[in-house]
């Protein structure tokens, strides 16, 4: 009984990882449809954000968390106005090849300050005994965390007049502007916007995984495809996506091994491209 | 690359023209001419030979290295690159090898096993080239050894491996897992107990040294009671940390490799395992995870290696302090970068014995086995396998992140069979080999 509990509890964190991981490529990428293979480098700039924080300034963990996000964001307006800018509308290989320029250069800049091996932090929280088994707190803190960002972004793109302009903007940027929609203003907000939630996906993952420059590179393949499976519905597509993705992933893992768990991935995504061309969220009526 | 005095003048009586010079054009051509050659002489002097210790008429060794110094295991390839490098330049400054100097050829081989393929190709296909000090993987070596040996090339293997390796032209530097579990699963045994679940890299390493492992285990009385197999770009490890606790050994075998493995010791620490459980590696620390992973989630990890940076030599003192001149910002040395600068130290001593970068030659050299005196203490060729025989000191990390040696166990010999298949004859019945033996896993 307790081992089924676990089981489900390590399944909920799978998906978690891989919501936050996926977030800011969804906003990225499934709202702007900016191809942005920059993503993982995000995801470490965040993360050595949260770990130098804790490990050279003493911060509080939660407070270096949130920090991660503000830098993400800084460095994202920058690349916005400097790369990203003259590209909107073009083909997506323009995009692809210049933030993949990008990501090489920044991988290179982590190497030469931080190194190949830097510190980390460990988990907070400790764990809780459930039956014979321990969990950690952190890992159970993830899904929650993962369903508030997800829930706060929800509202900020239905309920707030940024959202409205931005998925507009998006979604048709001459129409917008004849209305008088200021797009290259709303556009650098939104990108700011999805960098930032790369870095807050990287710090949060940052007590869990060893963070290195190389951290962010596993997690870009696994946000593509499910950002890509997810459909036009780039929020709640995504997290559909990586509920899907996730859970047979870790359910794969707990019953044969972790080689198993990554192929049963593939196989499902490459199905549900199959099966499901426009997506997940392809015959939905609401398109968020 | 040329110096040219007076570049950009199409013609001396232009000049003279332009100038109002009141030289001849042929004085012109003949100073330019003079100014040219001198030049060049100076140039190349100051270029050329980097000490007066090589013969006038001395023409360079060539010998590379291919290591992976970008890319997932470049926490383990940099380190190495370096050490080669510096291992070169220090033998260069202390006459060369033979009154020549060495030059490098250095390969990013970025993490990917097809430019082991492929550089090992171009390596092959180059005349000039006598050695290769390379590889980190298992699978990088066995990528590019067969390329190597076809095309007559040594190759010096730095890192801990599997064993199996049956090549003529092939000597293996780190310990193997004889070597290094033997001690490791003696140790776990007699203090934290009789039940073992192995967690290991999901590629040849990690397979071969599982199959030591359970024999050894076996063979102190032991049992294996789970097994996990991990693919190296893994970082989450919620599965395999339930199904630990579902199997709830006593000591955990950790064949872990690559900086996407070093989230196991964290997690694990994270749900508050490492209490009740041990962890015995021969693969943890070697990418310095005891400074990336916090000491509350390191304390008590048992490890077993030839080099530890504290051993207290003067042949250690001597490397440290070099190696610290040379990279300041480098962390904590381990066992891989150490046995790159065995490998060359021993190659050197092979070719000034034979008196010549002739393979056969060499090979024959190398395995007289005369004895080197590395970092790590003496250290020994054993000619049947091709494998050095070497200390071997159990630690442990302490709250300071540094490792504590518990237990050096001297001259430990390393394998002649592979578990569960044949055994290796380098001198004898297999003098002609160039493969690699798998063991019944």
């Amino acid at each position: 009984m307790d081992a089924i509990v676990v089981i489900a509890l390590s399944v909920l964190t799978s998906i978690a990882i891989l919501v936050l991981t996926s977030l800011g490529l969804a906003v990225v990428f499934g709202l702007m449809r900016i191809v942005n293979m920059a993503h993982g480098e995000f995801l470490m700039i965040g993360a050595f954000t949260t770990t130098v924080l804790v490990r050279s300034a003493g911060v509080s963990i939660w407070l270096a968390i949130l920090c991660a996000p503000i830098v993400c964001a800084l460095i994202g307006a920058v690349v916005e106005v400097a790369f990203i800018r003259p590209l909107y509308g073009k083909r997506l290989i323009d995009t692809l090849l210049v933030t993949f320029g990008l990501s090489l250069i920044l991988y290179q800049i982590a190497i030469d300050i931080f190194g190949t091996a830097s510190p980390g932090i460990g988990a907070p929280a400790g764990w809780v005994e459930i039956g014979r088994y321990s969990v950690s707190y952190y890992s159970l803190l993830l899904p929650v965390f993962a369903l508030a960002i997800t829930a706060a972004l929800y509202l900020l793109f239905t309920r707030t007049r940024y959202g409205l302009l931005a998925r507009a903007a998006a979604q048709n940027p001459e129409m917008a502007s004849v209305l008088g929609v200021e797009v290259r203003r709303v556009n650098l907000w939104t990108f700011v916007l999805g960098c930032g939630l790369a870095g807050l996906g990287g710090g949060l993952l940052s007590p869990i995984v060893a963070v290195s420059p190389g951290v962010g590179q596993s997690y870009v393949g696994q946000a593509f495809m499910t950002v890509v499976t997810g459909g036009p519905a780039f929020l709640l597509g995504t997290l559909s996506a990586s509920a899907v993705l996730g859970g047979v992933a870790n359910v794969v893992s707990q019953l044969f091994t972790n080689l198993w768990g990554l192929t049963a991935l593939l196989i499902v995504a490459i199905i549900l491209v199959r099966v499901l061309p426009d997506g997940l969220s392809g015959s939905w009526s609401r398109q968020l | 690359m040329s110096v040219t005095a007076g570049g950009g003048r199409s013609t001396a009586s232009n000049q003279s023209q332009i100038e109002g010079s009141t030289t001849s054009p042929a004085a012109d051509a003949g100073r330019r001419n003079f100014l040219k050659a001198s030049t060049a002489i100076a140039g190349s002097a100051i270029v050329g030979c980097p000490s007066r210790a090589f013969s006038a008429d001395s023409k360079p060794i060539h010998v590379a290295s291919m290591f992976d110094v970008t890319g997932g295991l470049n926490i383990y390839g940099l380190p190495e690159m370096n050490v080669s490098r510096m291992t070169i330049e220090h033998i260069n400054k202390s006459g060369g090898v033979l009154g020549r100097p060495l030059q490098l050829h250095e390969y990013d081989t970025q993490s990917k096993i097809e430019l082991y393929s492929r550089y090992a190709q171009e390596i092959g296909a180059n005349d000039d080239i006598a050695v290769v000090v390379g590889c980190i993987t298992g699978a990088s070596r066995e990528a590019a050894r067969p390329v190597l040996s076809k095309n007559g090339k040594l190759l010096f293997f730095p890192s801990v491996d599997e064993g199996g390796e049956c090549d003529k032209y092939t000597f293996m530097q780190g310990a193997d897992c004889l070597q290094m579990e033997t001690p490791l699963v003696d140790w776990a045994v007699k203090n934290a107990g009789k039940t073992f679940y192995v967690v290991a890299a999901d590629y040849v390493y990690g397979h071969v040294a599982t199959a030591w492992t359970k024999s050894l285990v076996e063979k102190a009385g032991g049992s294996v009671v789970g097994v996990e197999f991990v693919p190296l770009d893994v970082s989450d490890f919620g599965a395999t940390i339930r199904k630990i606790q579902t199997a709830k050994p006593a000591v955990i075998m950790a064949n872990t490799v690559g900086g996407n493995h070093m989230a196991f010791y964290r997690q694990f620490a994270a749900a508050g395992l490492n209490r009740n459980i041990r962890i015995v590696s021969p693969s943890f620390g070697l990418g310095n995870e005891q400074l990336v992973l916090a000491p509350e989630e390191t304390r008590g990890i048992v490890v077993a290696y030839s080099y530890f940076e504290s051993l207290n030599n003067p042949e250690n003192k001597a490397f440290v302090a070099a190696y610290r001149k040379a990279y300041p910002d480098a962390g904590p040395l381990m066992d891989l970068p150490i046995q790159v600068w065995n490998g060359w130290h021993q190659w050197k001593m092979a070719v000034e014995k034979a008196g010549s970068t002739d393979l056969d030659k060499v090979v024959a050299a190398m395995e007289s086995a005369t004895p080197f005196q590395g970092p790590n203490g003496r250290i020994v060729m054993d000619p049947v396998s091709h494998r050095n025989i070497q200390d071997i000191n159990l630690a442990t990390v302490n709250a300071k992140r540094e490792y504590e040696i518990l237990h050096t166990q001297k001259q430990v010999h390393p394998s002649r069979t592979v578990v569960g298949a044949e055994s290796c004859d380098l001198v004898g019945k297999d003098k002609n080999s160039h493969k690699m033996i798998l063991p019944k896993t």
